[in-house]
């Protein structure tokens, strides 16, 4: 379980997050949703230890455990992920070759070349990717459905405790938006933990929130249940303003 | 052995030529005072040389039967700058490397101890010359190839010296010839690289590629430059390097196709990467273009190691030192695949070692 406790959080200097707890709990999928520029990136970074996000006020506990101070390194390697709304283009490295590394560094073995590719094909099956993605470096030229396929192939293939999911969905088609759903719960049958961070009602059909957090201005400004997304998308978010 | 005339009279000819040129002056705003023996010295042995094949070094030089066609390399040598005619003047040793006509030779050379070598290496018509070059301690080098009709020569060079690292390199290149340097830059305190080509007759080609890692105080002065004077030739430069600690480094390259020099390319790309806020460089790319029938681009970057690149490998349980890595491996990797597989290896040891150590 993560817990996120009266979190203040600024960015040169400019307060960004004003105090935002929320609980993120095991086998359960949890959605943030709230305005541009509310602050739902700034949480998830913050939550995976981007140094560029100063805490001020506050802590972030992982299974009782403090890591308001753990690099993001140490964050993935006890079982963090977010999957990027902008995820970096890294040229000359190969997504198998980075995904090796990157499985080894964080569970502390050594997976045989074997294993791993057949580990690698499984999950791209599954994602219905070409297998020329295997040879293409890191998101390098990915187009941005692409690259978000290629960041929970990444899910799969790290399988955390805890995945943060930020705007995942923008920028699928249709089909895409659905095998990218598919990998979600995929991964989620396992007793794990998933925040969805999203503008649009459609990747929650497929994937069913038990929790819903609503961000306004830094603050979470209303929780509920899945269906307060429903009420969201008829009254939008002034609507929140007279709750 | 003594000194033939005629090489007593070359090495004056450029030692007058070294008095009348103006002072170097360069980017870094540092002296030197180039280590080399004075004159009156000539084949004093003082580098080490070894090589994996036989070749003409010192009084072998002058014993041999191709004496002729070294005098006729030296005509062509004419020194433009002072810090190559000082080497010239003052060399302690000499090479010459002839690639008979239509051969394939793979010639590994060795180059230590403190002294200055005058290297000549005559590639023959048609033929096929790969040299591997390695150098330590602190010698000065001025290398010249000669690379006559339809020979291909593959030039790659390894730096790790101690001290300053002089080195002055020309490739003229004749009728469909062909000149690929490869040039890595990595140790030396001080170093100042030249490596040009002269694309003399039409259908001349040049790759030059300089790749460089500096760290601690280290200071680096490269040159690359592509000299168009004939029709249909090409050229190709890549620059780059990572600069770590307190290391300063410029890059300046120059591609100039002359009005002789119809329907010719020549490109060039220079790239820094910055690994310390108090590392220093500057990448200065030059077109001097005298003729409209001609292709050309240049382009140059400088750049810190972008943070969110590193947080975003850190995010996937690489660690910081990782991150970097593979970021720097990523910068290089557009040069490295095409590189000899022993210097690949080297640098990327090199990268792992000094590139990303603390800052
Ligand atoms: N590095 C930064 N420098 C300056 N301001 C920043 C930085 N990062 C975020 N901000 C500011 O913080 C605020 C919150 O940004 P954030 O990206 O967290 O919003 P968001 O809720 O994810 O928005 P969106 O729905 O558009 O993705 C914005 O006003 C943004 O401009
Ligand atoms: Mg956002």
């Amino acid at each position: 379980m993560l817990e996120i406790k009266d979190l203040h959080v600024s960015v040169e200097g400019k307060e960004i997050l004003k105090g935002v707890s929320l609980r993120l709990e095991n086998g359960k999928v949890h959605a943030l949703m709230g305005p541009n520029g509310s602050g739902k990136s700034t949480l998830a970074n913050t939550l995976m230890g981007h140094p560029k996000y100063e805490i001020t006020e506050g802590k972030i506990v992982l299974d009782g455990e403090d890591i308001t101070d753990l690099g993001p390194d140490e964050r993935a390697k006890k079982g963090l992920f977010l999957s990027f709304q902008y995820p970096s283009e890294i040229s000359g490295v190969t997504i198998p070759n980075f995904l090796r590394t990157a499985l080894n560094s964080i569970t502390g073995e050594k997976i045989s070349v074997r294993d791993f590719k057949k580990l690698l094909e499984e999950k791209m099956t599954l994602l219905s990717m070409k297998k020329e993605y295997t040879d293409r470096y890191l998101n390098e030229g990915f187009s941005g459905g692409e690259k978000k396929k290629a960041e929970i192939l990444q899910l799969l293939v790290l399988n955390p405790a805890i995945a943060l999911l930020d705007e995942t969905d923008s920028g699928l088609d249709i089909d895409a938006l659905k095998v990218v759903a598919q990998g979600v719960n995929e991964f989620m049958a396992k007793d794990k933990s998933v925040l969805i961070i999203t503008h649009y009602k459609r990747i929650l059909e497929y994937i069913n929130p038990d929790k819903m957090f609503i961000m306004v201005e830094g603050k979470i400004k209303l929780e509920g249940k899945g269906d307060l997304v429903d009420h969201l998308e008829e009254k939008g978010y002034g609507w929140i303003e007279d709750q | 052995m003594n000194e033939p005339d005629w090489f007593l009279e070359f090495r004056n000819r450029v030692e007058t030529a070294e008095s009348n040129s103006p002072d170097y002056r360069h980017g870094l705003s540092i002296n030197i005072s180039p280590v080399i023996d004075p004159m009156g010295k000539p084949f004093a042995k003082s580098a080490i040389i070894s090589s994996n094949e036989k070749i003409l070094v010192n009084e072998d030089v002058f014993n041999s039967d191709k004496i002729l066609e070294f005098k006729e390399c030296l005509e062509e040598i004419s020194g433009d700058d002072k810090l190559q005619n000082k080497m010239l003047a003052e060399c302690t040793d000499i090479i010459f490397i002839v690639i008979p006509s239509s051969s394939t030779k793979k010639i590994e050379i060795g180059l230590a101890g403190a002294g200055s070598v005058l290297t000549v290496i005559l590639a023959e018509k048609n033929s096929k010359a790969e040299i591997l070059w390695k150098k330590k301690d602190e010698v000065a080098e001025s290398t010249y190839i000669f690379a006559k009709d339809g020979s291909s020569v593959t030039f790659t060079a390894i730096q790790e010296m101690s001290g300053d690292c002089l080195e002055s390199r020309k490739a003229i290149i004749s009728n469909d010839a062909y000149v690929n340097w490869a040039n890595l830059i990595l140790g030396a305190d001080y170093t100042r690289s030249e490596t040009s080509s002269f694309l003399n007759a039409p259908g001349a080609s040049t790759k030059n590629k300089a790749l460089y890692l500096a760290d601690n105080d280290q200071r680096m002065d490269i040159y690359t430059g592509s000299i168009h004077n004939s029709s249909n030739t090409s050229s190709d430069i890549v620059t780059k390097g990572a600069i770590n600690g307190k290391a300063k480094a410029l890059s300046r390259g120059l591609v100039r196709i002359t009005s002789e020099a119809p329907q010719s390319d020549g490109y060039e790309k220079q790239d820094a990467l910055l690994l310390s806020d108090t590392a220093e460089a500057d990448a200065i790319p030059n077109l001097e273009i005298h003729n409209h029938d001609v292709k050309c681009s240049h382009g140059s970057t400088v750049g810190q190691i972008d943070k969110d690149k590193v947080f975003y490998l850190m995010s996937r349980g690489l660690s910081e030192k990782e991150a970097q890595l593979c970021i720097i491996q990523g910068f290089f990797s557009p040069v490295l695949e095409k590189l000899d597989d022993e210097f690949r290896e080297t640098l990327l040891v090199r990268i792992m070692e000094r590139a990303s150590h603390e800052k």
